[in-house]
């Protein structure tokens, strides 16, 4: 009598923990065709690259509105988010970082480039967001996040 | 609890200059949803800059402002080493408080 209560106690925990794995694995699904797409852009190449990421923000977004897009930037790649950078036209960054921003778009910059090529954390953006390293931050997103990654 | 927004303030000879980037939705109340039903209208209404507990500057915003509002604006009197903090209050009650130190 005893060991079949124990048997049943034990039954229910296990269905009790079933339910909770599968209510931890639903995703959460948002509205928009990219719903639960979630993307890092790396950006360390300077201008040049920085101008065409800016296109495949763009695109990105009016594709699949609605994914979690974020960039990280580091070496070369930070330029384009210090205050008064201009592209090979004169065209300045802060309109086009300013809209990706307010459209969802995370920039996160990292510390040791800042620190090695001495660019003070006031000279960039107000979009952008100060992380510890870049590297690091795009190996998190990718295995612990499940973010996808592109380079463009 | 709204997001925070960024704030930066730099002190040149004597006139200190205030960056602010809010983070808000700025509904104007004249969009529409995709099941056609108007979006109420939802924005920032007043923003207060304070330095030292006095007032340096004091906005109204109205439904035209763009969303996520960019301000910039000067004033003679900061240190540096000063804090401002700057307010925004929306037609919802809704308020937001945050603080840079002068540079």
């Amino acid at each position: 009598m005893r060991r079949a209560f124990i048997r049943a106690s034990a039954a229910l925990a296990a269905i009790g923990l079933a339910a909770k794995a599968a209510a931890q694995t639903a995703p959460a699904a948002p509205a928009g065709k990219g719903g639960h797409v979630k993307v890092v852009y790396q950006l360390s190449e300077g201008i040049d690259q920085a101008v065409r990421a800016m296109g495949n923000l763009r695109n990105h977004l009016n594709g699949a509105p609605g994914t979690k897009i974020v960039v990280v930037a580091f070496g070369y790649g930070v330029d384009f988010l210090v205050e008064g950078a201009k592209d090979s036209r004169g065209n300045t960054f802060d309109g086009p970082v300013g809209a990706l921003a307010s459209a969802g778009v995370e920039f996160r910059v990292c510390r040791n480039t800042l620190n090695a090529r001495k660019i003070s954390e006031s000279s960039l953006l107000m979009e952008s967001k100060i992380v510890p390293a870049g590297v690091v931050e795009i190996a998190r997103l990718q295995f612990d996040e499940g973010y996808a990654y592109i380079k463009p | 609890m709204a997001d925070p927004m960024r704030v930066r303030a730099t002190e040149n000879g004597g006139v200190t200059d205030v960056k602010i980037l809010m983070k808000h939705d700025m509904e104007t109340g004249q969009r529409k949803d995709s099941a056609g039903k108007t979006i109420p209208a939802w924005h920032i209404q007043t923003v207060i800059a304070q330095c030292k507990g006095k007032e340096v500057f004091r906005a109204q915003f109205g439904p035209a402002v763009s969303k996520d509002p960019f301000l910039n604006f000067k004033f003679k009197g900061g240190a540096k080493g000063d804090k401002v903090a700057v307010t925004w209050v929306d037609n919802r009650g809704d308020k937001r408080t945050d603080e840079a130190t002068i540079a």
